[in-house]
């Protein structure tokens, strides 16, 4: 009888601590809607404008939502684990995927003006009208 | 004189040590308290207040974080998104201030064109 109580005390405790914590819905949903918004912005197929290379040689904006993508993983699985520090890891992602779009609409900016760079093939110039009805939300 | 050492120096080092590491301010937090200072003092004040004032909030809120539990992993996670959303605001403000100066310069362009034209047009009378 008593070694039964102790297991299910055990088997309580154990999924207690394991028990998953949600990470908020809306959160969430702005976070995708961000990532959505940079990838039509075209900041994931942007290059490293001349002499401002990011991480492996990629632009700074690319580095920041690969880097939101994987704090988001890590903020998945501290919900999953029951870790409420999850939500703010999620907070960090989207303050990446927010900086990456600013980043990206700085550098379309100054690509108005076409330099020897910009023409070569492969580079993208992300749209600006985006980039406009971004910063007005 | 070993118990000297045991009874008075020991202590007081180890005091003075636990004493310097509870104030020993992480290092994201030195990072985003310097990059507020910097951004609040430049562009960004004047053309991106809204997103400044998004990066105070948040190192706001890791400066109450430190102050309450020291260096905390929340601490630091607060200090990272100051940081980033600092960044965010200079990055408005340059973007804003280089639109401005392409808009004077258009103007200012438009405004030579005038004269021209008037002499075209007085030339060819």
């Amino acid at each position: 009888m008593s070694t039964t109580v102790l297991l299910m005390a055990v088997v309580a405790v154990g999924t207690v601590g394991c028990a998953s914590v949600p990470l908020p819905a809306d959160q969430i949903a702005q976070y995708e809607a961000t990532v959505d918004q940079a990838r039509a912005i075209g900041a994931f197929k942007l290059q490293a404008p001349d002499g401002h290379a990011g991480p492996l040689g990629m632009s700074q904006s690319k580095a920041h939502l690969l880097l939101a993508d994987d704090e988001l993983a890590v903020a998945r699985d501290m919900a999953a684990h029951g870790d409420t520090r999850s939500a703010l890891l999620l907070a960090r992602a989207q303050s990446d995927a927010d900086l990456a779009i600013a980043l990206a609409c700085e550098q379309a900016g100054r690509g108005r003006e076409p330099s020897s760079s910009d023409l070569q093939p492969g580079r993208h110039t992300p749209t600006l009208a985006l980039c406009n009805t971004w910063r007005s939300r | 004189m070993n118990r000297f050492l045991l009874a008075t120096v020991f202590p007081a080092s180890l005091a003075l040590l636990s004493g310097a590491c509870a104030t020993t301010v992480p290092a994201p937090l030195t990072l985003a308290r310097l990059s507020y200072a910097s951004s609040a003092d430049g562009p960004a004040a004047q053309m991106a207040p809204r997103y400044l004032a998004n990066a105070r909030d948040a190192l706001d809120k890791a400066n109450a974080e430190f102050a309450k539990n020291g260096d905390t992993g929340i601490c630091r996670d607060y200090a990272y998104i100051a940081e980033n959303k600092l960044e965010e605001a200079d990055s408005v403000a340059r973007s804003g201030m280089s639109a401005a100066s392409e808009q004077e310069t258009t103007v200012a362009t438009e405004s030579l064109s005038i004269p021209a034209r008037g002499l075209t047009v007085a030339s060819s009378r």
